[in-house]
């Protein structure tokens, strides 16, 4: 067998982590309590050895830990002591008693502090001189949050070296030089004291604990890290405060929390995934969702199933050193969720509800015409015809405008409707077992019938403390939706004149419906054909009725996931970790659509069709993850070590079946089983990840810094020739706060500063991608079907393999006025390179494209996060803003830079990704002088739309169009707001992007002039003559030269500024306990309460392709999103 | 250490024993071309693959627009609420078209399609030790299959980029234009060497081109090289092969009559569910509420009235030529255009025009029963042996041959039940012969192809545009115009931005 480098690999690492961490530590006995500490037996024999040498000695063959401020104690004095399995306690007694320190074991260390002189000491010629007479002597006990003594806490004159540290019971005695002095108190985890002294001879202290604390556990990929100790960019959110909004999806609640993370609701329809960009990612192939990361385990499958209410914590991992352990599915960042565990001693049931009402709000509804204006525009477009292009056909005798009853199409489409949401969550810790169960319900009606989005859930997390030193856990979590979203169309796309396909769903095509047209018949029931009733119409399209399509075209998706996981954890000898995972991630799903003879068609076929139209497709996949990992901690004075390494493998196997019929006798049974021609096919998907990490963290004197990883990930989706990719990672970071120069100021209470570099891949590049493979491509000879294969479009790539994303992150953390105000600050610069290409080849090569790693994108931008504590007395105000400025530009596409044009959208070399795309409206040819001097398009008249002659060749063609507008908001922000006053409690969450361009897909269809569609408003004002020319920027209706002015072009683009409120809460806590329950909590809650938006659209977040880089920002009468009014419960037993 | 010695002991299993296997997974649901082209099944197969191309290239939409809707033959039913996609049809027959036109593209790119896959054949097979009888009609049938893709381009693109070889990476991709020389003389050497390793067709044939396919297009080729004697010397071999031509002309596209004595070259199509039906009736019928009284099957088309035949086509027909009630139907029906409901199809002989009832022309010619919307049986001729024989009639009048020229146009005229020709002279029956081929062969795309190739398209269609705009309102006033220079169509504006080389 070929030796792989993984193997390699394998060995090496693992084999060197190994024999480093462990060759000092084989003859550490376990764990033990403090008298057993002392009790150690330590064979030592040193000779004239500084201290700090003896004492590191010592703490290595004792496996204890020495708690002492260096500053008191000098470490540079030389000592000689001999031991020969003696005990600890003795040796230390010997060691130290001559030196006037006194020690005394706590817990797993060991307390060292300064003894006054008070007897002479023996060997006096190794100290230095004795210090200065005492002019003052303070005396006192530093107490901790509980009133107990904290031993070990810090006591300095500030502005000097001087201090001491507290005993074992907190106390402290200590000489003061003459002149007024400040004493500064400080431990780890509490905030820092100042008392100045003038009189005083005892200062008993209590330090408050920090709650904002820097010893705040953060959960990192593979394991938890204190953060202050984090030398990335990462943030943390706490899920609570996020509950009461009346949504969903976790996804939702995330809007506007995290700097550089951006989360848009793009489609407002029940169940419809938002779309996630951390940092601005953009790929043109692969994708720029993050990777989610649950409980450890990276998921493949869909995140909207995950009940919000089963959240603890988000952990979202930015810089390339906080996410390379995910190597080459990182690149796109990565989001880590961890689900609720119970915590010790804790019994709690919680059940929470809420109930809601959804509605479309009147700003963002588009601007057509009604009955009238309709009739008018209709009468006049004849007249026109009549007039320039001597028509001589059927002229619709509309008769008398006002005769008409408006029907507002995209008003008839919408209703009320309710959202409601319950869990229940049963959280206990007691003795050796730990559970938390959250069972969860959602259900949400869409706001157009037929959609609709239904959840249950089910959460148990389970830990079993088997002895002192292994620990197992099951987690297990299933759930089951269901998602109804009949306006999909699903009788497919089209394809217009200019190219472009057009995604057009039926609220789309709503729109186009004549407002003089009823979705009702007489008698009240649906009609079937949408047509004028008007005799003679030579040229409107039949539609169906998009009421009844809503209503009765079903488009039905179940799926049942279940997500669970296993691990088992040992500690041993001391300091060491291993544990190890079987994760598994599985889902069954199935998809059922049914078009009823009555409610098919599109916008160009009018029902009754003559069959209805079914289809089936189930889809199943499996993930299962294996991890093993041992970890390793180790402090040796000054020092600290933590090192990680691990070995995992993943594999998903999808298997997936469709099945469609066709020639249904009617509507009456709606399953395949009734159609008469059955069309199916199935077909699997699987790919398989072998990966190897390793990290190491290690600080000094826990102020630097500095922490290295590594990934080596193989994957079945590279080619045979790039099979592995490594991706390191190294960063560094430096507790300014905690210098002694720092403490001399007390504006700046904390800060940090870190920088990062690493690389990180990208590996959604598909799963065969790397292969050239043959498709069926029969025919027939002799009147049977022969087989035949013929390669794909793509040109297969045996170099295909990972992208990369080279990251650099500087950044820093701080605190001002008593952590009044806390700031967050990153720099970060990425480069894409590698990137997953397709490069277009000639056609005439018998291939489309090839997949290629040919491509390089430069990201770079700014974050801040500002949380600030306004107020702290009765009425509690805290602010949380965050402003985040991405920017990319595209440095190479393919090997000859070639331009990718989405649809909408261009990339270019030189630019900004993903830029509007089209040609630059410049009004319409008003006057024939005009027109004569003017560049014109082969269709061009008086009056017709005027484009821009960009390449000023003189005429206007497909080679004028232009970039017209960057859909990249210049900065995105957040803006959280709660406050607290006696029982009361309000949030106000907002978040908005400035600067970026959107485009209205649906102006192509509603400004379309060709007489066929109802259209805006404002196409009254259009040029009908050189004596009524219009406003200049509506073109007119003559056949033939309409086309161009409805190509996308800058007419369509919008500014792009946008704030909206997403949620605002007020609640109300009961005040007291019952004895029903322990706290019970009632708020009212608007979610999306308010837009404001440059943008008349319903949603600036809309976008068709979502935040796709490369083919974001353009609006096609996307599912608006409504408003929600909702009322909550929250209750505690 | 023996905790350590497990662990790593466990790695290291783990890790060897996954390695080789666990990261090599090619994909269960298509083959991979490292693993196919191995035995002559496989061959055969790709071959196959090729083949298929002959349904787009020379049968699909942009085939008849370009070979009939671009020429006097036929025109288009203006749908004025219906635009978009329409409009790049109706651009192609106005001469209104450009080089984003998805109709000549498409023809463009599945000629290049077929000829890609042909020459993956001929690149390979050399190398998969296979014996001489199983590669030599492999060989001859992909090299048949190259030169008439290569003719088509040729003949509609003019000078394009000669591509001979399989495509094993992208840098290969990118060839400038070879001349129309050049690519001449691959196509007859590819057609040459076909002919010779060829089988002379066996009846009832398969649809596999045979030694007189490649006969009959190499002298096609000739033709349009002006290479008479040529031309003659191989339709004279065609002429002993066996074939005949039916007595009927009707049946002669009758499904029933598939790959027939008459038949030399055809395209394939099968009915069914299996994906190999055919659909070019439901474009040229009306646009229709219902399709039911026209094809039998229930249904709507929306996008239809294509490849109408024009009143001068109809006219053209002498009075008892039999081709014409077996290849223009009337669909009678009521409503406008765009809501027309049919009530049947009528013939169009003798027909008399009723009162509130409107008749459409359309072409009948491969409109036969079958039993689903848009999946007919009918195959798609290309070559068969009254092209044959008037194109030896023509190459020998050209020769000056004009006595036997007759026999051989009477021979097709009988069979139409017609009378014998009564032109005697060379450029009497140069005319005689033309006019013949445009009804002989009516809507199987040739007539554009011939009115260049003869020299008479920019007379001819000059003239058909002006009566045009005499009839329908809607024809733009640059239709039709500077037409000498639109004979050939543009390359692909997507093949002009990616490859510098064809600027």
């Amino acid at each position: 067998m070929k030796k792989s480098l993984l193997t390699a690999l394998v060995k090496i690492t693992v084999v060197q982590i190994f024999m480093a961490v462990l060759f000092a530590s084989l003859s550490f006995a376990a764990d033990v309590n403090a008298q057993e500490l002392l009790d150690r037996r330590v064979n030592v024999n040193l000779t004239q050895t500084p201290l700090k040498d003896a004492l590191t000695q010592l703490s290595r063959v004792a496996q204890v830990k020495f708690v002492f401020n260096s500053k008191v104690i000098r470490l540079e004095q030389k000592v000689s002591i001999a031991a020969q399995n003696e005990r600890l306690e003795d040796v230390l007694l010997r060691l130290l008693t001559p030196l006037s320190i006194r020690f005394q074991a706590t817990g797993r260390q060991i307390v060292f502090s300064r003894l006054e002189p008070t007897r002479p000491v023996s060997n006096s010629t190794m100290l230095e001189p004795a210090v200065p007479p005492a002019e003052q002597v303070i005396t006192g006990r530093v107490r901790d949050e509980k009133g107990g003594g904290l031993p070990g806490a810090n006591v300095t004159i500030k502005g000097s070296t001087r201090g001491t540290t507290t005993d074992a019971d907190g106390n402290y005695r200590l000489t003061l030089p003459d002149g007024p002095a400040t004493l500064v108190f400080s431990s780890v985890g509490y905030i820092r004291q100042e008392i100045p002294i003038t009189t005083q001879s005892v200062v008993n202290v209590s330090l408050v604990v920090d709650n904002r604390s820097l010893e705040e556990i953060v959960v990192v990929g593979y394991g938890t890290q204190a953060k202050r100790d984090i030398t990335g960019s990462i943030v943390t959110l706490d899920t609570k405060g996020l509950a009461d909004q009346p949504v969903g999806q976790f996804a939702q609640q995330l809007q506007g929390r995290i700097a550089g993370v951006q989360v848009d609701q793009t489609a407002g329809s029940p169940g419809n995934p938002l779309s996630f960009r951390i940092r601005g990612a953009a790929s043109i192939n692969a994708g720029n969702a993050p990777l989610f990361v649950v409980d450890g385990f990276p998921i493949v499958g869909d995140i909207t199933n995950i009940n919000p209410d089963e959240i603890e914590t988000f952990s979202v991992l930015k810089d390339a050193s906080a996410s390379a352990l995910y190597g080459s599915r990182a690149a796109n960042g990565v989001i880590l969720i961890t689900t609720k565990h119970a915590k010790p001693g804790q019994t709690t049931v919680q059940f929470n509800a809420n109930y809601g009402v959804q509605q479309v709000p009147q700003r963002g509804r588009p601007g057509l015409m009604n009955a009238q204006e309709f009739v008018q525009f209709q009468k006049e477009y004849y007249d026109d015809k009549v007039k320039y292009e001597n028509y001589k056909g059927t002229i619709p005798q509309y008769g008398d405008p006002a005769r008409y009853q408006t029907t507002n199409w995209y008003d008839v489409m919408f209703r009320a409707a309710p959202v409601m949401n319950y869990s229940l969550s049963i959280n206990t810790a007691k003795d050796k077992f730990s559970s938390a169960i959250v069972a969860g319900y959602f259900k949400q009606q869409g706001v157009v019938e037929g959609t609709s989005y239904e959840r249950y859930s089910l959460r148990a997390n389970n830990e079993f403390q088997v002895s002192k030193n292994v620990r197992v856990g099951l987690n297990i979590a299933p759930a089951y939706q269901v998602v109804n979203n009949s306006i999909d169309n699903i009788a497919g796309s089209f394809f217009f004149a200019d190219g472009y396909l057009g995604a057009f769903n039926n609220l789309s095509s709503a729109l186009t419906a004549a407002p003089i047209v009823s979705p009702y018949n007489a008698d009240g029931s649906l009609k079937v054909v949408l047509a004028q009733d008007v005799a003679g119409i030579p040229f409107q399209f039949k539609t169906p009725n998009w009421v009844r399509v809503a209503r009765d075209r079903q488009n039905r998706r179940g799926s049942l996931r279940l997500l669970s996981g296993a691990f088992a954890e040992v500690s041993f000898l001391n300091g060491f970790t291993f544990k190890t995972t079987a994760s598994v991630d599985l889902e069954n799903s199935s998809t059922k659509r049914f078009v009823p003879a009555e409610a098919g068609g599109n916008i160009f076929e009018a029902p009754p069709m003559s069959s209805p139209y079914s289809e089936y497709n189930s889809n199943t996949y499996y993930s299962w993850l294996t991890e093993n990992t041992l970890s390793y901690q180790k402090t040796l004075g000054n020092h600290r070590i933590n090192a990680l390494a691990g070995y995992t493998a993943q594999k998903y196997t999808q298997e997936f079946g469709n099945l469609t019929g066709f020639g249904f006798p009617d509507d009456k049974v709606r399953w395949l089983d009734a159609a008469t021609t059955k069309n199916g096919g199935s077909n699997t998907n699987e790919w398989s990840l072998l990966s190897v990490l390793g990290r190491v963290n290690y600080d000094y004197m826990g102020k630097y810094l500095v922490q290295a990883s590594l990934r080596q990930d193989g994957s079945s989706r590279f080619g045979a020739n790039k099979r592995y990719g490594v991706f390191p990672s190294v960063s560094v970071g430096w507790l300014a706060s905690d210098e002694a120069f720092f403490k001399s100021q007390s504006v700046v209470n904390y800060l940090k500063v870190r920088a990062s570099y690493g690389m990180v891949g990208n590996n959604n590049i598909g799963n065969y991608t790397q292969y050239s493979n043959l498709n069926t491509t029969n025919y027939v000879f002799g009147g049977s079907v022969a087989q035949g294969r013929s390669p794909s479009t793509s040109l297969g790539n045996p170099n295909l393999t990972w992208e990369t994303s080279k990251q650099l992150n500087i950044g820093t953390d701080f605190s001002l006025l008593n952590d009044r105000l806390a700031v967050t600050y990153d720099y970060y610069s990425k480069q894409t390179n590698g990137l997953l290409y397709q490069i277009d080849v000639p056609l005439a090569s018998g291939y489309a494209n090839v997949q290629s790693n040919v491509g390089q994108f430069s990201f770079w931008g700014h974050e801040v996060a500002v949380s600030s504590r306004n107020t702290t007395g009765a009425l509690k105000w805290n602010t949380n803003f965050n402003i985040s400025f991405n920017r990319n530009r595209v440095d190479k596409l393919g090997t000859n830079d070639t331009p990718i044009t989405a649809g909408y959208n261009r990339t270019q070399v030189g630019s900004p990704i993903g830029q509007l795309y089209g040609y630059d409206f410049l009004g319409v040819y008003m006057t024939q002088e005009e027109f004569d001097r003017s560049p014109k398009e082969a269709s061009s008249e008086v009056g017709t739309v005027k484009h821009r002659d960009v390449n000023g060749d003189g005429k206007i063609d497909a080679n004028d169009q232009t970039l017209i507008g960057n859909p990249n908001p210049t900065f995105i922000f957040g803006l959280t707001n709660n406050l607290t006053y006696k029982n009361f409690d309000l949030s106000v969450i907002l978040s908005g992007a400035v600067g970026g361009k959107i485009l209205n897909g649906e102006l192509q269809l509603t400004e379309n002039l060709d007489g066929v569609f109802n259209l805006q408003r404002y196409i009254k004002d259009r040029w009908r003559s050189p004596e009524n020319p219009g406003n200049g920027t509506i073109p007119r209706t003559k056949d033939g030269t309409t086309p161009l002015a409805r190509l996308n072009n800058s007419h369509q683009v919008f500014n792009n500024n946008y704030a909206t409120v997403k949620n605002i809460t007020l609640g109300y806590t009961l005040p007291g306990k019952s004895q029903y329950f322990s706290r019970a909590r009632a708020y009212i809650s608007i979610q999306q309460a308010l837009v404001l938006s440059s943008y008349n659209g319903n949603n600036p977040e809309a976008s068709i392709n979502g935040l796709n880089g490369l083919a974001q920002g353009v609006d096609i009468a996307a599912y608006p999103i409504p408003r929600t009014y909702s009322v909550g419960l929250n209750l505690n037993f | 250490m023996t905790i350590k010695h497990t662990l790593l002991l466990g790695l290291a299993a783990l890790t060897t024993a996954c390695t080789s296997d666990f990261l090599n997974l090619p994909p269960q649901g298509s083959v991979t071309a490292s693993t196919f082209y191995q035995s002559g099944a496989d061959f055969d197969q790709a071959l196959t693959g090729a083949y298929q191309v002959t349904r787009p290239a020379l049968t699909g939409i942009s085939s008849w627009l370009m070979g009939e809707m671009r020429s006097d033959n036929t025109h288009y039913e203006y749908n004025g609420a219906l635009r978009g996609t329409p409009e790049l049809k109706e651009q192609l027959a106005d001469f209104t078209d450009n080089d984003q036109n998805q109709h000549t593209n498409d023809k463009y790119y599945a000629d290049y399609l077929g000829i890609a896959r042909a020459n993956i054949v001929l690149n390979r097979l050399p190398g998969a030790g296979l014996k001489a009888d199983v590669t030599g009609p492999i060989t001859g049938e992909a090299r048949f299959l190259r030169a008439l893709f290569y003719f088509d381009l040729v003949q509609y693109y003019g000078s394009v980029p000669l591509y001979l070889s399989e495509i094993s990476a992208p840098g290969e991709s990118y060839l400038g234009k070879s001349s129309v020389e050049d690519i001449y003389k691959i196509i007859i050497a590819d057609a040459q060497d076909a002919v010779s390793k060829l089988p002379v067709p066996k009846f009832p044939q398969t649809g596999r081109a045979t030694k007189g396919s490649a006969a009959m297009l190499l002298a096609h080729v000739y033709m349009v090289r002006k290479d008479y004697a040529g031309a003659e010397t191989l339709l004279r071999t065609v002429a002993q092969m066996g074939y005949t031509l039916l007595p009927d002309y009707a049946s002669v596209f009758s499904p029933a009559n598939k790959n027939s004595t008459e038949s030399i070259f055809e395209v394939q199509f099968q009915q069914g569910n299996q994906g190999q039906g055919s659909d070019f009736t439901y474009w040229f019928i009306p646009a229709s509420t219902t399709t039911k009284p026209i094809t039998g099957v229930d249904g709507n088309v929306s996008e239809a009235g294509w490849n109408v035949p024009t009143a001068e086509m109809i006219a053209a027909y002498e009075k008892g030529d039999k081709r014409l009630d077996a290849s223009i139907g009337l669909v009678e029906g009521t409503g406008v255009i765009g809501n027309f409901t049919p009530t049947g199809v009528v013939s169009i002989v003798g027909y008399t025009p009723k009162t509130g009832i409107v008749a459409k022309p359309f072409v009948k010619k491969y409109l036969h029963a079958h039993s689903q919307i848009r999946n007919t049986d009918d195959n798609w001729p290309i070559y068969r042996y009254a092209d044959a024989l008037l194109l030896l009639a023509e190459s020998l009048n050209e020769q000056s041959k004009t006595g036997e020229a007759v026999t051989l146009l009477n021979q097709v005229r009988t069979r139409a039940g017609l009378a014998p020709t009564t032109q005697t002279s060379q450029v009497q029956l140069r005319d005689a012969i033309a006019r013949d081929r445009r009804l002989e062969l009516a809507f199987e795309n040739k007539r554009y192809l011939d009115l260049v190739r003869t020299g008479k398209a920019v007379e001819v269609l000059t003239a058909h545009g002006a009566t045009l705009k005499g009839l329908y309102s809607n024809i733009q006033a640059r239709a039709y115009t500077d037409i000498g220079t639109k004979l050939l169509a543009p390359i692909p504006y997507r093949e002009k931005q990616i490859n510098s080389l064809l600027n």
